[in-house]
Protein backbone atom coordinates (compact mmCIF):
# COMPACT_ATOMS: atom_id res chain seq x y z
CA UNK A 1 0.00 0.00 0.00
CA UNK A 2 1.75 3.16 -1.13
CA UNK A 3 1.04 6.54 0.31
CA UNK A 4 1.68 9.78 -0.42
CA UNK A 5 4.56 11.09 0.95
CA UNK A 6 4.64 14.19 2.81
CA UNK A 7 6.06 16.87 0.32
CA UNK A 8 7.13 19.03 3.54
CA UNK A 9 9.08 16.49 5.21
CA UNK A 10 10.12 14.95 2.16
CA UNK A 11 13.24 16.98 1.22
CA UNK A 12 16.54 16.72 2.40
CA UNK A 13 17.48 19.68 5.01
CA UNK A 14 13.68 19.64 6.10
CA UNK A 15 13.93 15.76 6.73
CA UNK A 16 17.86 16.33 8.51
CA UNK A 17 15.90 18.96 10.67
CA UNK A 18 12.78 16.98 11.44
CA UNK A 19 14.91 13.29 12.01
CA UNK A 20 17.46 15.68 14.34
CA UNK A 21 14.17 17.18 16.65
CA UNK A 22 12.06 14.07 16.78
CA UNK A 23 14.99 12.58 18.57
CA UNK A 24 16.37 15.12 20.75
CA UNK A 25 12.84 17.18 20.79
CA UNK A 26 14.76 20.84 20.97
CA UNK A 27 17.73 22.23 19.58
CA UNK A 28 19.08 25.32 19.10
CA UNK A 29 19.82 27.47 15.29
CA UNK A 30 23.34 27.12 15.80
CA UNK A 31 23.38 23.40 16.01
CA UNK A 32 21.31 22.71 13.37
CA UNK A 33 23.20 24.49 10.92
CA UNK A 34 26.50 22.11 12.13
CA UNK A 35 24.52 19.44 12.13
CA UNK A 36 22.91 20.24 8.54
CA UNK A 37 25.83 22.02 6.98
CA UNK A 38 22.90 24.16 5.60
CA UNK A 39 23.54 27.95 4.96
CA UNK A 40 21.90 30.54 7.68
CA UNK A 41 19.80 31.63 5.13
CA UNK A 42 18.44 28.43 3.98
CA UNK A 43 18.48 27.37 7.12
CA UNK A 44 16.02 29.78 8.43
CA UNK A 45 13.65 29.68 5.42
CA UNK A 46 13.38 25.78 6.01
CA UNK A 47 12.60 26.31 9.51
CA UNK A 48 10.29 28.88 8.87
CA UNK A 49 7.92 26.74 6.33
CA UNK A 50 7.99 23.91 9.40
CA UNK A 51 6.89 26.69 11.36
CA UNK A 52 4.08 27.53 9.03
CA UNK A 53 2.91 24.34 8.65
CA UNK A 54 2.93 23.83 12.34
CA UNK A 55 5.25 21.22 12.63
CA UNK A 56 7.89 23.22 15.03
CA UNK A 57 7.91 25.90 17.25
CA UNK A 58 10.41 28.71 16.98
CA UNK A 59 11.72 30.56 19.92
CA UNK A 60 13.70 33.57 19.88
CA UNK A 61 15.60 34.82 22.87
CA UNK A 62 19.11 36.98 23.71
CA UNK A 63 22.04 35.50 25.46
CA UNK A 64 24.88 37.77 26.23
CA UNK A 65 23.77 40.11 23.76
CA UNK A 66 23.54 37.65 21.24
CA UNK A 67 20.49 36.51 19.60
CA UNK A 68 19.66 32.77 20.42
CA UNK A 69 16.60 31.02 18.26
CA UNK A 70 15.91 27.48 19.54
CA UNK A 71 13.53 25.03 17.43
CA UNK A 72 11.31 23.02 19.27
CA UNK A 73 9.10 19.70 17.32
CA UNK A 74 5.46 20.22 17.92
CA UNK A 75 2.63 17.47 18.64
CA UNK A 76 1.59 17.66 15.16
CA UNK A 77 5.16 17.75 13.99
CA UNK A 78 5.85 14.24 16.22
CA UNK A 79 2.77 12.63 14.37
CA UNK A 80 3.43 14.05 11.04
CA UNK A 81 7.04 12.05 11.16
CA UNK A 82 5.60 8.72 12.37
CA UNK A 83 3.41 8.99 9.61
CA UNK A 84 6.29 9.88 7.01
CA UNK A 85 7.74 6.86 8.41
CA UNK A 86 5.12 4.51 7.77
CA UNK A 87 4.48 5.70 4.31
CA UNK A 88 8.25 5.20 3.70
CA UNK A 89 7.89 1.88 4.87
CA UNK A 90 5.00 0.81 2.26
CA UNK A 91 7.76 1.92 -0.34
CA UNK A 92 10.48 -0.03 0.80
CA UNK A 93 8.45 -3.29 1.93
CA UNK A 94 5.00 -2.75 -0.22
CA UNK A 95 3.78 -6.28 1.12
CA UNK A 96 3.26 -4.10 4.82
CA UNK A 97 0.78 -2.39 6.00
CA UNK A 98 1.93 1.01 7.38
CA UNK A 99 1.07 1.56 10.68
CA UNK A 100 1.00 5.20 12.31
CA UNK B 1 14.81 11.40 -2.92
CA UNK B 2 13.91 7.89 -2.84
CA UNK B 3 12.25 6.20 0.43
CA UNK B 4 15.10 4.32 0.94
CA UNK B 5 17.29 7.67 0.46
CA UNK B 6 15.01 9.48 3.09
CA UNK B 7 15.33 6.12 5.50
CA UNK B 8 19.01 6.24 5.56
CA UNK B 9 18.90 10.10 6.13
CA UNK B 10 16.74 9.79 9.09
CA UNK B 11 18.95 7.15 10.29
CA UNK B 12 22.10 8.60 10.00
CA UNK B 13 20.98 11.70 12.04
CA UNK B 14 19.91 9.29 14.69
CA UNK B 15 22.41 7.80 14.63
CA UNK B 16 25.23 10.34 15.21
CA UNK B 17 23.10 12.01 17.34
CA UNK B 18 22.26 8.56 19.76
CA UNK B 19 26.30 7.61 19.60
CA UNK B 20 26.68 9.90 22.41
CA UNK B 21 24.34 8.79 24.66
CA UNK B 22 25.88 5.38 24.15
CA UNK B 23 28.61 7.08 25.22
CA UNK B 24 26.91 6.85 28.51
CA UNK B 25 27.56 3.53 28.78
CA UNK B 26 31.28 3.70 29.78
CA UNK B 27 30.33 5.25 33.04
CA UNK B 28 27.59 2.81 34.03
CA UNK B 29 29.92 -0.31 33.44
CA UNK B 30 33.46 1.59 35.06
CA UNK B 31 31.57 2.97 37.76
CA UNK B 32 29.50 -0.34 38.28
CA UNK B 33 32.28 -2.40 38.81
CA UNK B 34 34.35 0.39 40.91
CA UNK B 35 31.66 0.27 43.83
CA UNK B 36 30.97 -3.47 43.49
CA UNK B 37 34.62 -4.00 43.81
CA UNK B 38 34.64 -1.52 46.83
CA UNK B 39 31.38 -3.13 48.08
CA UNK B 40 32.85 -6.81 48.12
CA UNK B 41 36.58 -5.73 49.48
CA UNK B 42 34.14 -3.82 52.59
CA UNK B 43 32.15 -6.70 53.51
CA UNK B 44 35.38 -8.72 53.63
CA UNK B 45 37.69 -6.20 55.56
CA UNK B 46 34.23 -6.03 58.03
CA UNK B 47 33.93 -9.38 57.95
CA UNK B 48 37.33 -10.06 58.65
CA UNK B 49 37.69 -7.51 61.57
CA UNK B 50 34.77 -8.48 63.16
CA UNK B 51 35.71 -11.89 63.39
CA UNK B 52 39.04 -10.85 64.62
CA UNK B 53 37.11 -8.43 67.31
CA UNK B 54 39.97 -5.68 65.93
CA UNK B 55 36.64 -2.81 66.32
CA UNK B 56 38.83 0.27 66.45
CA UNK B 57 40.05 -0.07 62.68
CA UNK B 58 37.13 -0.85 61.44
CA UNK B 59 36.38 3.29 60.37
CA UNK B 60 39.89 3.84 59.35
CA UNK B 61 39.99 0.52 57.33
CA UNK B 62 36.16 1.46 55.86
CA UNK B 63 37.02 5.06 54.95
CA UNK B 64 40.60 4.13 53.10
CA UNK B 65 38.27 1.12 51.43
CA UNK B 66 36.29 3.53 49.91
CA UNK B 67 38.16 6.77 49.15
CA UNK B 68 40.92 4.25 47.03
CA UNK B 69 38.60 2.84 45.60
CA UNK B 70 36.89 6.54 44.27
CA UNK B 71 39.80 7.82 43.84
CA UNK B 72 40.46 5.46 41.24
CA UNK B 73 36.98 6.03 39.48
CA UNK B 74 37.82 9.42 39.15
CA UNK B 75 41.20 9.36 38.00
CA UNK B 76 39.56 6.70 35.33
CA UNK B 77 37.39 9.28 34.23
CA UNK B 78 39.35 11.50 33.84
CA UNK B 79 41.50 9.48 31.67
CA UNK B 80 38.93 8.41 29.29
CA UNK B 81 37.32 12.05 29.31
CA UNK B 82 40.89 13.11 28.25
CA UNK B 83 40.57 10.64 25.21
CA UNK B 84 37.15 11.31 24.42
CA UNK B 85 35.66 14.93 24.47
CA UNK B 86 32.56 15.96 25.29
CA UNK B 87 30.82 15.46 21.61
CA UNK B 88 27.93 18.63 20.96
CA UNK B 89 25.58 16.36 22.42
CA UNK B 90 25.62 19.25 25.12
CA UNK B 91 24.86 21.72 22.89
CA UNK B 92 21.15 19.88 23.08
CA UNK B 93 21.21 20.65 26.80
CA UNK B 94 20.90 17.02 27.89
CA UNK B 95 24.36 16.53 28.35
CA UNK B 96 24.99 18.94 30.30
CA UNK B 97 21.37 17.91 32.50
CA UNK B 98 22.92 14.72 32.53
CA UNK B 99 26.60 16.13 33.95
CA UNK B 100 24.63 18.09 36.75
CA UNK B 101 22.27 15.66 37.57
CA UNK B 102 24.89 13.07 38.03
CA UNK B 103 27.66 15.39 40.07
CA UNK B 104 24.61 16.38 42.17
CA UNK B 105 23.57 12.79 43.08
CA UNK B 106 27.48 11.83 44.14
CA UNK B 107 28.19 14.66 46.03
CA UNK B 108 24.53 14.04 47.31
CA UNK B 109 25.34 10.44 48.42
CA UNK B 110 29.36 11.36 49.69
CA UNK B 111 27.71 13.70 52.16
CA UNK B 112 24.49 11.42 53.32
CA UNK B 113 27.23 8.50 54.16
CA UNK B 114 28.90 10.89 56.26
CA UNK B 115 26.31 12.34 57.61
CA UNK B 116 23.99 9.20 58.68
CA UNK B 117 27.14 6.97 59.30
CA UNK B 118 27.72 9.35 62.19
CA UNK B 119 24.56 8.58 63.90
CA UNK B 120 25.73 4.44 63.66
CA UNK B 121 23.10 4.18 60.75
CA UNK B 122 24.20 2.12 57.54
CA UNK B 123 23.60 4.43 54.99
CA UNK B 124 23.18 1.12 51.78
CA UNK B 125 18.90 1.78 51.89
CA UNK B 126 18.84 5.36 51.25
CA UNK B 127 21.98 5.66 49.12
CA UNK B 128 20.25 3.34 46.39
CA UNK B 129 16.94 5.64 46.28
CA UNK B 130 19.24 8.43 45.20
CA UNK B 131 20.39 6.44 42.99
CA UNK B 132 17.60 5.42 41.77
CA UNK B 133 16.61 8.82 41.13
CA UNK B 134 19.07 9.28 39.09
CA UNK B 135 19.24 6.40 37.06
CA UNK B 136 15.76 6.83 36.30
CA UNK B 137 16.04 10.63 34.96
CA UNK B 138 19.20 9.52 33.23
CA UNK B 139 16.89 6.51 30.99
CA UNK B 140 14.15 8.72 30.41
CA UNK B 141 16.32 11.48 28.98
CA UNK B 142 18.37 9.18 26.75
CA UNK B 143 15.23 6.79 26.07
CA UNK B 144 16.61 3.64 27.34
CA UNK B 145 14.14 1.41 29.20
CA UNK B 146 16.50 -1.15 30.82
CA UNK B 147 18.02 1.95 32.70
CA UNK B 148 14.54 2.45 33.72
CA UNK B 149 14.01 -1.22 34.85
CA UNK B 150 17.07 -0.49 36.55
CA UNK B 151 16.05 1.81 38.73
CA UNK B 152 13.09 -0.12 39.64
CA UNK B 153 15.93 -2.56 40.83
CA UNK B 154 17.41 -0.29 42.82
CA UNK B 155 14.91 0.56 44.93
CA UNK B 156 13.48 -2.98 45.27
CA UNK B 157 17.59 -3.68 47.08
CA UNK B 158 16.60 -0.93 48.74
CA UNK B 159 13.62 -1.64 50.12
CA UNK B 160 15.65 -4.90 51.01
CA UNK B 161 18.58 -3.52 52.60
CA UNK B 162 16.40 -2.06 55.46
CA UNK B 163 15.53 -6.23 56.15
CA UNK B 164 19.12 -7.50 55.90
CA UNK B 165 21.82 -7.14 58.86
CA UNK B 166 24.46 -4.52 59.03
CA UNK B 167 27.40 -5.92 56.78
CA UNK B 168 25.37 -8.04 54.25
CA UNK B 169 23.84 -4.67 53.31
CA UNK B 170 27.17 -4.54 51.82
CA UNK B 171 26.55 -7.81 49.52
CA UNK B 172 22.66 -6.04 49.11
CA UNK B 173 24.76 -2.70 47.39
CA UNK B 174 26.29 -5.13 44.86
CA UNK B 175 23.65 -7.06 43.87
CA UNK B 176 22.01 -3.91 43.50
CA UNK B 177 24.85 -2.07 41.02
CA UNK B 178 24.76 -5.14 39.28
CA UNK B 179 21.39 -5.37 37.95
CA UNK B 180 20.95 -1.63 37.74
CA UNK B 181 24.34 -0.33 36.32
CA UNK B 182 26.30 -3.27 34.88
CA UNK B 183 23.54 -4.98 32.87
CA UNK B 184 21.78 -1.75 31.45
CA UNK B 185 25.39 -0.31 30.73
CA UNK B 186 26.24 -3.38 28.85
CA UNK B 187 23.05 -3.68 27.05
CA UNK B 188 23.97 0.54 26.31
CA UNK B 189 27.04 -0.42 25.12
CA UNK B 190 26.14 -3.34 22.75
CA UNK B 191 22.67 -1.85 21.53
CA UNK B 192 21.93 -1.33 17.80
CA UNK B 193 21.08 1.85 17.26
CA UNK B 194 17.17 1.92 15.96
CA UNK B 195 14.99 4.87 14.51
CA UNK B 196 12.66 4.27 17.43
CA UNK B 197 9.61 6.68 15.64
Amino acid sequence: MYRDLDPLIHSQLRLTIMSILIELERADFTFLKEKTGATAGNLSVQLNKLKEAGYIDIEKSFKKNYPLTKCIITPKGIQKFKEYIAALKGYIDPGTEPRT
Amino acid sequence: MSPKESLDLITRTIIGLRKNAKDNSFYFIAWGWIIILASVVHFVILHYLLMQEKFDIISWATITNWVSFILAGIIIQFIHQKRNPDSRQQQSGSGKFLKSLWTASGSGIILLVIFISTYGINPTPFVLIIVAIATYTTGRMIRFKPLILGSIAFVLFGALALFIDNHYQLLINAAAILSGYIIPGYMLKKTKIICHV
